[in-house]
């Protein structure tokens, strides 16, 4: 133990420590976007981010082309969410919301803020990665299938699939706006 | 409201901002794992019995009674020798402060004297300086000041009590500045005089000092026994800086050292 400190101590701060820092530090706040749209929960995003860097660094030589790296990141984190997911058991409630409410108080944009949480939780993990790289962070449709590691049009149908399940009342175009 | 917008929002309730982590996840990785940045809330169970509550309670009282004769008996005696201390502190940081600056000056276009990079007496930190002191700059960030490393300092053995570090531009005669390392669990340097400027790092302000003390009594144990401080150039520098180390050796003789770096060369 003693040597791996000495050894990390003496090459502390090497180019390729450098490389990796200031390759991934743009990346964080993205990961960190995703693993709450993933989890709902802000230490465990936190947590998985920080696994996913670590990951990162392990598996850095693997990363080919530099252009790739965001996709490259947001994947690690998507599977690094899914084994936080797996290490919990989520209950799924259903609040409901009366329809005649037309005036949004804070009380009511909490409860559907809850809401759509729950309704994306029940997604499945593909799908609700999906719907979080696209709608929450704002990544064309060819970049969410690159990091979902599917083609164009199977991401695609699988994110229809994910909007009807979400708002089922809700037209397929007025949705993608 | 449209359905990207409802997920935004929902999502933002879930996901305050987290302005440390970047520095954090680096920290996390760069460890292999070892200093993961936990902000967990304890949650602390009822007691369960009367009893045991009670007698918890006349317990706490007991220790508080305690703690309040012994800070009654003790305040004086501690105030005083906190005064002796910090006056001998702050006579200790006159004295090295006194030290005339004798950084030299080079020509622009002149190549940069770089201090060579060794390895420290104990032979595990590698740095840039001739003894007893060594620096090396780490992690970089550029701000909208200037250029920023995270700088690592090391003495050798033979060093007795506060090291004062001073720097400038050797070309372009542009002062150093010193601010204190926010993230990470290592000995920090302590930036010393007035304070001449803030900075954001990484979403964390920091204030700017001409001066960074190294001061034995906040070094950690080894492998994290070097002095970590925040060292920055202005926008503008040569990149060829000088650092001035004046302290004593153990056996009361004094000391001053000029460390030459090229930042360029660093990165």
């Amino acid at each position: 133990m003693q040597q791996v400190a000495t050894r990390l101590l003496s090459a502390a701060y090497s180019g390729t420590e450098q490389e990796f820092t200031d390759l991934l530090v743009p990346l964080v706040q993205p990961g960190y976007r995703l693993a709450c749209a993933m989890l709902h929960d802000a230490q465990g995003a936190e947590d998985v981010v920080q696994d996913a860097s670590l990951t990162a660094w392990r598996k850095i030589g693997g990363l080919q082309d530099r252009a790739h790296a965001r996709s490259w990141f947001l994947g690690i984190v998507a599977n690094e969410c899914r084994n936080a997911r797996r290490k919990k058991w989520v209950a799924g409630v259903t609040l409901g919301l009366p329809s005649w409410l037309t005036v949004r108080s804070h009380e009511q944009h909490i409860v559907e803020g809850a809401d759509l949480r729950r309704a994306l939780m029940r997604l499945r993990h593909r799908d609700r990665l999906v719907v979080a790289l696209f709608f929450y962070l704002d990544l064309p449709i060819e970049d969410v299938a690159v990091v979902v590691g599917d083609s164009v049009s199977a991401t695609r149908g699988r994110l229809y699939r994910s909007i009807k399940r979400l708002r089922p009342d809700v037209g397929l175009q007025e949705a993608l706006q | 409201m449209n359905l990207r917008s409802q997920i935004h929002s929902a999502i933002d309730d879930v996901a305050p901002p987290a302005p440390a982590l970047p520095h954090d996840a680096v920290d996390f990785a760069l460890s292999n794992g070892r200093l993961r940045n936990r902000k967990r809330v304890r949650v602390q169970n009822g007691w369960g019995f009367g009893m045991r509550r009670a007698g918890s309670l006349l317990a706490a009282a007991l220790v508080i009674v305690m703690v309040v004769t012994l800070v009654a008996g003790g305040r004086l005696w501690r105030d005083w020798n906190a005064q002796q201390q910090s006056a001998a502190r702050q006579a200790h940081i006159a004295e090295l402060r006194a030290r005339p600056p004798y950084l030299p000056v080079i020509e622009p276009g002149a190549p940069c004297p770089q201090s060579p990079l060794v390895y420290d007496d104990r032979g595990y930190f590698e740095g840039y300086g001739t003894g007893p002191v060594y620096a090396k700059g780490g992690l970089r960030y550029g701000l909208n000041s200037g250029t920023y490393f995270a700088t690592s300092y090391r003495s050798d053995q033979s060093v007795s009590g506060l090291v004062l570090i001073r720097g400038r531009d050797l070309k372009t005669n542009q002062p150093v500045v010193f601010a204190k390392w926010p993230y990470q669990q290592v000995s920090k340097g302590t930036p010393s005089g007035n304070v001449i400027g803030t900075e954001l790092v990484l979403g964390v302000r920091v204030e700017l000092h001409p001066e960074l003390l190294l001061d034995p009594s906040l070094r950690l144990p080894p492998p994290n026994d070097a002095w970590v401080g925040l060292e920055g150039f202005p926008n503008g520098s040569s990149g060829c800086i000088g650092i001035q180390a004046d302290g004593f050796n153990a056996d009361g003789s004094a000391f001053s050292e000029i460390i030459v770096v090229n930042y360029l060369l660093l990165s």
